[in-house]
């Protein structure tokens, strides 16, 4: 009978348990919006059930919080925000303007349009037919938009070079991030718009170049992608994509504009040179000029094919967006994508008849995302996942820094630059949200450079930004918290240093179901040993030292790093 | 079953015909990858004269006599040298071609960057998957390090063992969060000073001691199968971190905070990391922009910077007693085509070559070779030479190649992969 007994506790695995309402409520929160539920939102749920967590959700969907953790999503599918090259330089009409806001003002204009879009209850299809978009005065300067300085500081604005208008795929940063190089005649945006948008991954087959075609041989190799067996199965769709491209300079890097306003912002006149490839140096001045119409029909001039959309004949950028917004494949690969982010799964591990319910939810709306998304943050197993690969969810860097700015009011931020930075200085970096200085893929996030995918679990560097972090933010709260009135604190309470030991009590138990979403009894086990970790370190060092530590610790605990 | 568990059934240095018996210390790896994709017939593959091949030769000044592409012979392997415009590379095979194995014609099946990055890095072509550093690094250091393994480049794949593997940031951020009182200053205005609060070490053992008690009871909260992996993942993280921290201060000094990194500061971390059995496998990036599409003369000088820095980090790994125990694999994720394009550039061809450096290794040999179309010919697994019976190196049977060296089964990690056994033949 103890055999019995000894085996089976050592062998069986746990049985899983029905999340609580204030885990499920956590849950869908910090997915939505990457923050903790307020005290009111838990108790809500607790006597409201399901009825009245949708109720919350359709709250969440109209929140900055929710548009935030739209543009992460979708950051995480364009790789837009790159600190680690060269940013647009502090030349022309940008002197006078911060590197970073540099950075934030072009790598998010693609992805604020779609947040737009999505918060304004439009159709998702507009993210590629869109015609307008918002952006502020550094890119208007950066590509000539015209932008009133007496408006908003965000305006919505319309290319003006004659390129056609179809949402993201007309945004000049999409394709300053991925370029064309060499002879790839824009083959690789394409294939990034496939295998973004459609989930049509053309970088996933396998490439064989039979016979030693010569790959530098332009018109030889427009002439073998149409006729070698090999090649024809993927550059039948994948060279008429790229046709619609063509507009676009190969690329436009932030050290090729330094480089021409080192050279006067333009080509010599007693130079019998021709210029170099790929325009004038006045095109790589502010504003800057990635595209010309008169290059769209470059693909002519190589023999190759003409834009087409999977065996459909189209022409510019506009028409592509309209073929996209009606393909049937955009919409599957859109519930696809949505779903593999808020369940951290790749999109090849989701059930078909799942994707088949979320994406019915999906057109039902009109191609709302927001229904999407509660569909997916509401489905079953999301809310009750069992021992399943959903069962604990890790929080993303950029979720992480908005909960802990949410819990404690702080920023991770620095001024690295002031440490011997000449050029082009950073002065102002959130250390958890950025890579050049910061710690965003340390912590599992993509730097959109060299880590392209997340890290979905618990790392020894990420433990180690979270403690940092943890301990940064801990100590700004409590010396805020204490130096502040009671009715104006965050997450102390009233406590004051004289307290007696059950109104600590009762502010651990408070600081636990703010920050971690978990009640705990004030009398109880787990507040004896929060207890004992705070009075330890308050006997030595003072009870503003012992509220940091206790506070740092629930804020890298596994209830904050998992969800 | 995870992978990670499988850990436990994979008998450590498994008996191999090269390493049995030669080991004198712990295995450890290390993989120098020559990101953006160079072209090896300016080192590794020579093709100089052969037809419709623009090898390093049409760089060459007429009017300087020096300046001369040739092939010369280093302990049996042939290696295409220019005294002018890359003397380190002779130097390099001068001292240590006899521990060195060129492997030329690895079939890539691809020409986009991460595709191949992939592919060479983890013998895989998609899905979450660890590479082969970070592998080796969980399989040799097992519970012995605090890390199995270091990304010192962002270039690696950590997959289902993540909890195993440490970054250290572009520029070196990781030194900000091992010595706690370092940090970059706040901005100007911003109410906050840096560091806010230093924790004793009484503080921190407490700290960890209370999550790891909270983390072992939400282990059982959520079942078995991946939520108890999940939390799985945050013990071990806590618990490698815990063991890491007390050699912060020797790894801090090798590390350059905010500066850009170089392949020799980062090699010199690497050392140092083996010296401290910090970990036993550190991926490293040359740090040179080898995508020479718009100029491909640019070659010439990454190929000497790359082995002037191997020459010295061989010379080192010799002087820190590393030599005996360290692998030193170099490889680019693919290779350049065989003629220059419009802009005297190169793109991208998928076929790749690899460097293995091990004074255990039966050195001086060519494994695998391609023909003058740049393709790979067929070879015999088992063996690694030439068979026309055979099939092409492919990026699956290298990655698997390299475990099964090293004394990692690769079974676990490739399953059904067959395994190129070149290097121990």
């Amino acid at each position: 009978m103890w055999l019995l007994f000894a085996a089976l506790s050592c062998d069986d695995p746990p049985v899983a348990t029905s999340l609580t309402s204030d885990e499920r409520v956590n849950r869908v929160s910090m997915a939505i919006r990457g923050v903790r539920p307020s005290a009111d939102e838990l108790e809500v749920v607790r006597h409201g059930g399901d009825a009245a967590l949708s109720a919350l959700v359709d709250g969440w969907l109209a929140s900055d919080a929710f548009g935030a953790t739209i543009r992460d999503l979708h950051n995480e599918l364009f790789l837009l925000r790159s600190d680690l090259v060269p940013m647009l330089p502090e030349e022309g009409p940008l002197v006078g303007t911060e590197v970073a806001d540099r950075y934030a003002s072009t790598t998010e204009s693609a992805l604020r349009l779609v947040e737009d879009i999505v918060l304004g209850g439009r159709p998702y299809t507009e993210i590629v037919t869109a015609t307008d978009f918002r952006g502020d005065r550094i890119l208007a300067n950066v590509y000539g938009l015209e932008f009133d300085d007496d408006g908003e500081d965000l305006q919505a604005m319309t290319w003006m070079d004659g390129r056609p208008m179809a949402g993201v795929l007309s945004d000049s940063e999409m394709w300053r991030r991925h370029v064309s190089n060499g002879s790839n005649f824009h083959r690789g945006r394409a294939a990034m718009v496939a295998q973004a948008l459609l989930c049509d991954d053309f970088e996933d087959r396998d490439v064989v170049v039979e016979g030693g075609v010569d790959l530098t041989n332009e018109l030889l190799v427009a002439e073998m992608v149409a006729t070698q067996p090999s090649c024809v199965g993927c550059h039948q769709t994948l060279d008429p994509l790229a046709g619609f491209f063509w507009g676009f300079k190969e690329q436009l890097m932030g050290l090729a504009v330094t480089q021409a306003y080192r050279e006067g912002c333009h080509w010599p006149n007693d130079l019998e040179l021709p210029p170099p490839d790929g325009g004038l140096p006045e095109d790589f001045c502010y504003p800057l000029r990635l595209f010309a119409p008169e290059h769209e029909l470059g693909w002519m001039d190589w023999g190759l094919r003409e834009p087409g959309y999977y065996g459909e004949s189209a022409s510019g950028l506009d028409e592509l967006g309209k073929r996209i917004a009606e393909d049937p494949r955009f919409w599957d690969c859109t519930t696809r994508r949505f779903a593999s982010f808020f369940r951290q799964q790749d999109i090849d591990e989701l059930n078909v008849a799942d994707v088949a319910r979320w994406r019915k939810a999906y057109l039902d709306s009109g191609f709302d995302a927001r229904e999407l998304v509660r569909a997916v943050v509401l489905d079953a197993e999301f809310v009750d996942p069992g021992d399943g690969p959903l069962s604990w969810l890790a929080v993303r860097p950029e979720a992480h820094a908005r909960a802990i700015e949410q819990l404690t009011g702080f920023r991770w931020r620095a001024a690295p630059a002031d440490q011997g930075c000449l050029e082009n200085c950073w002065r102002d970096v959130d250390l958890l949200t950025t890579d050049l200085y910061g710690f965003r893929a340390m912590a599992g996030g993509v730097d959109s450079t060299y880590v392209l995918r997340a890290t979905n679990t618990m790392t020894p560097t990420r433990a180690l930004v979270h403690m940092r972090a943890g301990y940064e933010s801990a100590a700004y709260v409590v010396k805020a918290d204490l130096a502040a009135a009671v009715g104006e604190r965050r997450l102390l309470g009233d406590w004051e240093t004289a307290a007696p030991p059950t109104l600590t009590r009762r502010t651990i138990a408070s600081l636990y179901e703010r920050i971690l979403g978990e009640r705990i009894d004030p009398d109880g086990a787990e507040a004896d040993a929060a207890f004992a970790l705070f009075d330890g370190t308050r006997d030595v060092s003072g009870p503003e030292a012992g509220w940091t530590l206790l506070t740092a610790t629930l804020l890298r605990d596994a209830r904050m790093e998992y969800y | 079953m995870r992978r990670r568990d499988l850990l436990r059934a994979v008998p450590l240095l498994a008996a191999s015909p090269v390493l049995s018996g030669a080991a004198t210390g712990p295995r450890r790896l290390m993989v120098v990858f020559a990101s953006g994709g160079w072209d090896s017939t300016y080192c590794l593959d020579p093709k100089l004269g052969v037809v419709g091949i623009e090898g390093p030769e049409v760089d060459s000044d007429p009017g300087d006599p020096q300046d001369v592409e040739v092939v010369e012979t280093f302990d049996g392997i042939p290696i295409v040298t220019n005294p002018v415009r890359r003397p380190a590379v002779a130097t390099f095979f001068g001292n240590w071609a006899r521990y060195v194995a060129v492997v030329n014609g690895i079939w890539v099946g691809n020409i986009a960057h991460a595709p191949c990055r992939q592919r060479m890095l983890t013998g895989r072509a998609s899905g979450v998957v660890p590479d082969v550093s970070v592998i080796a690094g969980s399989v040799l250091g097992g519970d012995a390090t605090p890390l199995g393994s270091v990304d010192a480049s962002g270039l690696g794949y950590a997959g289902d063992l993540a909890a195993t593997t440490g970054r250290v940031g572009r520029q070196s951020q990781l030194a900000l969060l091992l010595d706690p009182s370092s940090s970059f200053p706040p901005p100007f205005g911003w109410d906050a000073n840096y560091p806010g609060f230093l924790p004793t070490f009484d503080d921190e053992a407490a700290a960890t001691a209370f999550l790891r008690r909270r983390a072992e009871v939400a282990e059982g909260l959520r079942g078995g199968g991946h939520a108890m992996a999940r939390m799985a993942d945050y013990g071990e993280s806590l618990n490698r971190l815990e063991r890491l921290v007390p050699m912060a201060a020797e790894i801090v000094r090798e590390l350059s905070l905010g500066a850009d990194p170089s392949f020799a500061t980062t090699a010199g971390l690497a050392m140092t990391l083996f010296e401290l059995d910090v970990a036993r496998s550190v991926l490293l990036d040359s740090n040179l922009p080898w995508d020479t599409h718009a100029s491909n003369v640019l070659q010439h000088g990454y190929y000497d910077s790359l082995f002037g820095g191997l020459n010295e980090l061989m010379a080192s790994l010799d002087e820190r007693n590393l030599l005996e125990t360290t692998t030193v694999v170099v490889m680019s994720e693919m290779n350049r085509t065989l003629r220059r394009n419009r802009s005297l550039g190169k793109d991208h061809w998928p076929w790749a070559s690899a460097l293995i450096l091990d004074k255990r290794l039966n050195g001086g040999r060519v494994l695998g070779s391609t023909n003058d179309l740049m393709e790979g010919n067929a070879i015999d697994l088992a063996s690694g030479v030439e068979d026309v019976l055979g099939i092409p190196l492919g990026y699956d049977n290298f990655a698997a190649g390299l475990l099964d060296f090293l004394g990692v089964d690769p079974e676990p990690w490739l399953e059904g992969v067959p395994v190129w056994r070149g290097l121990s033949s």
